[in-house]
């Protein structure tokens, strides 16, 4: 997929990441370009704290598949940030063939102040090596932008919560 | 024969701690551990033992003298056994040859025989016996308890579990592993409230029947426990005001989820009632203060998906070499940076138990 198709659907997911209670968005398209799941994080709304945007975004686009096996291969998952490593698991289990993100766990951490871990997607990946499907990752797409609407939407939540 | 305290848990922790405890564990049971690291320093002969008080008020009192904090398992004196001469460590010293009396301590130089460069222990001892080892072969050292650990952040800290702990997990661990054994030996898991001794979700892996590869216990299980919760809020809510039509929206999720536990907990002829004596949903958040109970050690997912949901502590019966994320392949929980830690137990005997 080109350059271009990347930052469209990054743009969708950072648009989608304003939407969420943590400010994370994710896009799930398959190998046509057709988009299979749109999600958010919706982690306050439901009490839950494995709703991130790309676990919601993987649940969504099991439905949308149809022979309903959540089999990702071949889909690209898109998200305005670096995925933890619960999601960057989830990814491997679904399948997903590649992956795009926006803000990388490093920036976030230093820029934005958010509590992530700082185990990066390419760790986990790695790790799963023998199994994971995932042959390819880009980081870093509009990474400023994303950024810009954690920086907004997170600081004056993590204030808060001090 | 009572098996009240045949449950025995080893915690899972950092590599760098498992080997600290390793060698605490030889040295008490007086079997050989790994040599401290050396280093050189200088020592002298005291050559009147009624001195030793002027000395070692000289040696504190001359800052070239001064010994390193790190240092501070060194004892200044050396009786030699058989009440042999007095030795008296003067200070550290980088070069073997030079054998100069350290600056400041000129005038002593006629209470003392001729410095010598020797090799002193510069690793801590983590035990007495340890201590007590290297004594005889290096020098006097000191085992302080408080620098004998690693420094570590508070909740990575070593948990000695209480004998009702034990009791407790054992009961909670045998549950879930005959859960497990009873469904064709798939993955099951329960998060349980431990001061009420209540169970708040149990969970079976369902990646098969729901075709869906995130469906392992531990999420299905967290899952069912964050519906309930909210499920309670929200009805609590309604009761209060009229719920908005977007509080509608989560509770039927919330409520499809529930039906999801309860289905299981039918199966498994073990249906909580809602009713939890000393579990308050309301001011729960997320899974604080409850514990996870697996049949198998989670995968990083399941791992971090524990982690975020901030429980107390985790204990599963058999360790997964291929996936495990908390002890067998990758150890999350120890990671330096988390915003939440918990304790992770194993049993110590991975030996199937009659109950």
């Amino acid at each position: 997929m080109g350059d271009e198709l990347d930052e469209k659907f990054m743009r969708e997911a950072i648009e989608l990441s304003k939407e969420g209670d943590w400010p994370y968005g994710s896009v799930i398209v398959d190998g046509n370009g057709k988009v299979l799941a749109r999600a958010f994080n919706t982690g306050v709304k439901d009490r839950d704290c494995t709703r991130h945007a790309e676990m919601n975004a993987i649940r969504i686009a099991q439905h949308a598949l149809p022979d309903d096996t959540a089999d990702l291969e071949g889909c690209t998952l898109y998200s305005s940030s670096e995925p933890c490593p619960m999601c960057a698991t989830a990814i491997v289990w679904s399948r997903v063939s590649r992956v795009v993100f926006g803000a990388t766990i490093k920036r976030l951490i230093s820029e934005a102040g958010q509590m992530q871990i700082s185990i990066s997607f390419e760790e986990v990946v790695k790790a799963a090596k023998p199994w994971t499907t995932c042959s390819e990752f880009r980081q870093g797409v509009l990474e400023d932008e994303a950024l810009e609407v954690v920086k907004e939407k997170a600081s004056p939540r993590l204030e808060e919560a001090k | 024969m009572p098996d009240a305290n045949d449950d025995d848990f080893r915690q899972v922790l950092s590599r760098e701690h498992e080997a600290l405890e390793k060698r605490r564990r030889r040295a008490a049971a007086g079997l050989e551990t790994a040599p401290p690291k050396l280093r050189l320093a200088l020592c002298a002969t005291l050559l009147d033992k009624r001195d030793t008080g002027i000395l070692l008020r000289a040696l504190r009192e001359t800052p070239s003298c001064a010994l390193p904090e790190d240092l501070a398992h060194l004892r200044r004196i050396f009786k030699t056994p058989n009440d042999g001469p007095v030795k008296l460590l003067l200070c550290c010293s980088e070069n073997p040859n030079d054998c100069t009396l350290p600056q400041g301590l000129e005038a002593m130089r006629d209470k003392l025989g001729d410095p010598e460069v020797i090799e002193i222990p510069e690793s801590t001892p983590v035990s007495y016996e340890e201590a007590r080892s290297w004594t005889m072969r290096y020098w006097p050292v000191n085992f302080i308890k408080s620098r004998a650990g690693l420094s570590l952040k508070p909740g990575l800290q070593v948990l000695d579990l209480t004998q009702s702990d034990r009791v407790q997990a054992g009961k909670y661990l045998r549950q879930v592993t005959a859960l497990s054994a009873s469904h064709q030996g798939k993955d099951a898991a329960l998060i349980v409230e431990p001061n009420a001794d209540v169970v708040v979700a149990k969970s079976l892996d369902t990646t098969t029947e729901e075709g869906h590869p995130l469906r392992h216990a531990a999420m299905n299980c967290i899952n069912s426990t964050c519906a309930r919760i909210l499920q309670t809020r929200l009805s609590k809510q309604a009761d209060a005001v009229p719920s908005p039509a977007s509080a509608a929206g989560s509770r039927k999720r919330a409520k499809l989820d529930e039906e999801k536990h309860d289905s299981l907990a039918k199966e498994t002829g073990d249906l909580e009632n809602d009713d939890f004596p000393g579990f308050d949903p309301v001011n729960t958040y997320l899974c604080t203060g409850l514990d996870a109970y697996l049949s198998m050690e989670p995968c990083p997912m399941c791992a971090m998906a524990l982690l975020h949901s901030r429980v107390r502590r985790v204990f599963y019966a058999s360790p997964n070499p291929r996936r495990g994320a908390l002890g067998s392949c990758a150890r999350i929980h120890c990671h330096e940076q988390l915003n939440h830690h918990f304790q992770v137990f194993t049993c110590a005997d991975p030996k199937p138990k009659e109950s």
